[in-house]
């Protein structure tokens, strides 16, 4: 058996866990059946209570199961073992939460025993689709905690989980349908039921969840790692949410530029989480430095931050949405063909970053996000609102300029702005280098 | 063996290591010292293949920790300054879970587990939950998983801190029991003195910068460092010593003179009946036992005048 699986199982499991869970789920169900007869009612608790417990709770199982090893001070032991990252992936994700487990399972056989008998077959998408669901929600939590120990701030870490857990579920909750009820939906063209639907993209989804915590485990286990993954997801989400845009199919060049808009917003949202989510200190951009100097190519590759591959992804895709979205016959006016207002908004990501990166080395660790955040509120929304009543409307098109109405206008801005946040991120890094002191730790 | 070039560490704004090489010889024990900052933490974590340098190698029996840390891991044992235990697992349970996480086959494991538990004194204690071991035994527990996967490696960060002078004494002990064993060890510690009970090598940082590394003071197979002292006075002794062909590197030490005496105890007991026969009263005749405290505060005082000067 996977040792780690075996000793959350050692520390997870007693017999009187075993008894109570199912008793209160059982005795939860026949109460609200005693006010209401019609089995609707518990079949919406047992809905409820397995969104509670396998969703809710176990993200916060799952996330616990890395922070709580770094707590006590056992992560070390784990990170010396000899176990692969899938091993202590799947280990942590179905071992520390097994009592989630039990307890959403318990949920779903009740779920299952009060349908109707003949819709049995019926309902296991809608019951995979909950599992589904979970695990995304478990996925996604233990990627956080992961992520919260590289920053060494396990406070942050807990508040990310939070948020990534209470976003899932909005997200899930909003797009999702329990109830097959007959529903459609369009999905580059073909029709499928929302719920059928549903269910294949949440395990799909939750592939891709246990596959990004299976990353992060990498790099908390010392292994190297090529962003490959996480440019596949960007690549995978675009094509996603391609495939619900109004674009006919059958128009490859219309399809096309609708793909590169995706592809640039995903992977300007990627960079985004990326840059604010791993800490931002000056160290990895010696090691790529040092490996570039040495010719180690691959390296220099392994060491780069995250942020810079999905930057790099979305300049190519805005570069060819640029190129591609000239056409006169269609508006830019749209999120599916931002032709060059996809480069401008590239752009202006990378102004973001590089302030990012100048307030990370300027301020103490911790700082630097809360503080380009506070600028940014100011540069994009309290300035552009303040210049108009000032009489200074002319000045609100160098702060934000109409990515849409003129976007190569937008372009020129922006890059001036990323030129200035590059330079200052740049001096930054130089005085920090120059500053490095002895003594250790 | 292990052997480190060129070692520098930095954390945002602060060097922790600074070019720091050095060799480490199979089967001894080296103390690592240093004032707090030094950069000992850092060093044991990096030859544990735990925090990755900027620049440097480290090779531990052939591997490559920098490049293969995983690898490297079958090979060395680690103990962290604030290290935890599964309070709510048996013993049992604990070394269990270490042992298979290493890779040891499902069925060696059970004995793995009795065997590295009888070396560590904890035979009796396998049923116990590790909340309910005293600090001094859940040391011991913490040692037997940095072991239990037989590492010919093990570096150990601030062992003793916390320790009643009884279960320090015991860790001595058994440090010198895995040495006997052929691991070589790596132990930080402030706590000087323990460390001289069981240290056969110093390596001394400061300011994230090696200030020395060399053997300390004890006997070999070849030469035993002597402290002699007679009546007479030590001219008159060293004299009577060179005329010894077995005596060598003879020093006058204040109203001591010492020597490195070549051989085994037979050799000792022919140069003191040389020394009587010469007509001189020995008042003492002992290994020199370095002070390790000593060693280290010159040392350290040696690297502050270099680098003042």
């Amino acid at each position: 058996m996977n040792p780690e699986l075996q000793r959350n199982l050692w520390l997870e499991i007693t017999p009187h866990r075993l008894a109570l869970v199912p008793a209160v789920i059982v005795a939860s169900a026949a109460l609200v059946h005693a006010i209401d007869p019609t089995n609707t009612a518990v079949r919406s608790l047992s809905v409820l209570a397995f969104m509670l417990l396998a969703v809710l709770w176990g993200a916060r199982l799952a996330a616990n199961s890395v922070l709580e090893e770094a707590r006590e001070h056992t992560w070390d032991i784990q990170r010396m073992a000899a176990l692969s990252p899938w091993s202590m992936t799947w280990g942590k994700l179905f071992g520390a939460t097994v009592m989630a487990w039990y307890g959403g399972g318990c949920c779903l056989v009740l779920y299952l025993v009060t349908g109707a008998a003949a819709a049995m077959t019926a309902q296991l998408p809608a019951c995979l689709l909950l599992v589904a669901m979970a695990v995304i929600a478990q996925g996604a939590a233990l990627v956080g905690a992961l992520v919260g120990l590289r920053r060494g701030q396990r406070a942050q870490a807990r508040l990310s989980n939070f948020v990534i857990v209470l976003l899932v579920m909005l997200v899930l909750k909003t797009a999702f349908k329990l109830d097959d009820d007959g529903q459609q939906l369009s999905w580059y063209g073909e029709r499928f039921s929302v719920l059928s639907f549903s269910m294949c993209a949440a395990v799909i989804f939750a592939a891709w969840a246990v596959l990004g915590a299976v990353r992060a485990m990498c790099i908390e286990l010392q292994l190297r790692t090529r962003p490959l993954c996480w440019i596949g997801f960007a690549l995978f989400a675009a094509g996603f949410a391609t495939g619900f845009t109004a674009v006919d199919p059958r128009q490859p060049l219309a399809l096309l530029r609708s793909l590169l808009s995706a592809i640039t917003l995903a992977a300007i949202v990627q960079s985004y989480i990326a840059a604010f989510a791993y800490p931002c200190d000056p160290i990895p951009f010696r090691r790529v430095m040092q490996a570039l100097r040495s010719g180690s190519w691959d390296r220099a590759l392994e060491e780069l931050p995250l942020w810079v591959s999905s930057a790099v992804l979305a300049l190519v895709a805005a570069l060819a949405a640029t190129i591609a979205g000239s056409a006169p016959a269609l508006t830019n006016e749209r999120l599916d063909n931002l032709g060059a207002s996809a480069f401008a908004l590239t752009l202006m990501m990378l102004r973001d970053v590089a302030l990012l990166i100048f307030f990370s080395l300027q301020l103490r660790r911790g700082r630097g996000e809360a503080t380009t955040l506070v600028y940014l509120a100011v540069l994009d929304g309290l300035l552009p609102a303040l210049l108009p009543r000032l009489g200074l409307e002319g000045l609100v098109g160098l702060l934000l300029p109409a990515f849409f109405a003129a976007p190569m206008t937008a372009v020129a801005i922006m890059a001036i702005h990323a030129a200035i946040a590059a330079a200052l991120a740049i001096r930054a890094y130089r005085t920090t280098m120059g500053t490095v002191t002895a003594g250790g730790g | 063996m292990i052997q480190v070039s060129g070692l520098s560490y930095e954390y945002p704004g602060l060097r922790a290591l600074d070019d720091v090489s050095f060799a480490i010889a199979p089967g001894t024990i080296t103390a690592l010292v240093g004032p707090n900052g030094a950069g000992k933490t850092t060093l044991l974590r990096c030859l544990a293949g735990m925090d990755r340098p900027l620049t440097g190698a480290i090779v531990i029996n052939g591997i490559d920790v920098v490049e293969e840390p995983r690898l490297s891991h079958r090979h060395v044992g680690y103990l962290a300054d604030f290290f935890g235990l599964y309070a709510d697992l048996t013993v049992r349970q604990c070394l269990s879970y270490v042992a298979a996480a290493n890779g040891l086959a499902a069925p060696v494991v059970a004995q793995t587990v009795v065997d590295t538990a009888t070396v560590l004194g904890l035979g009796l204690r396998l049923e116990q939950r590790a909340g309910q071991l005293s600090r001094g035994l859940r040391q011991r527990v913490a040692i037997a998983q940095a072991i239990i996967h037989a590492p010919t490696v093990v570096l150990l960060d601030e062992p003793a801190s916390g320790l009643d002078p009884e279960a320090r004494y015991a860790l001595g002990e058994l440090f010198l029991t895995l040495k006997r064993r052929g691991l070589t060890l790596i132990v930080s510690s402030h706590i000087l003195a323990e460390l001289e009970a069981y240290s056969t090598h110093m390596l001394i940082l400061r300011g994230g910068r090696m200030v020395e590394h060399r053997a300390l003071a004890a006997p070999t197979a070849q030469a035993t460092r002597i402290e002699v002292v007679a009546l007479e006075g030590p001219a008159a002794l060293a004299a009577a010593l060179r005329d010894q062909a077995a005596v060598a590197a003879i020093a006058i030490h204040g109203s001591a003179v010492h020597c490195d005496v070549n051989g085994d105890e037979a050799v000792r007991a022919n140069v003191v009946k040389a020394i009587i026969d010469s007509g001189l009263r020995i008042v003492q005749f002992a290994p020199v036992v370095e002070d390790l405290q000593q060693s280290y505060i010159d040392s350290l005082a040696r690297a502050g005048a270099a680098s003042e000067s």
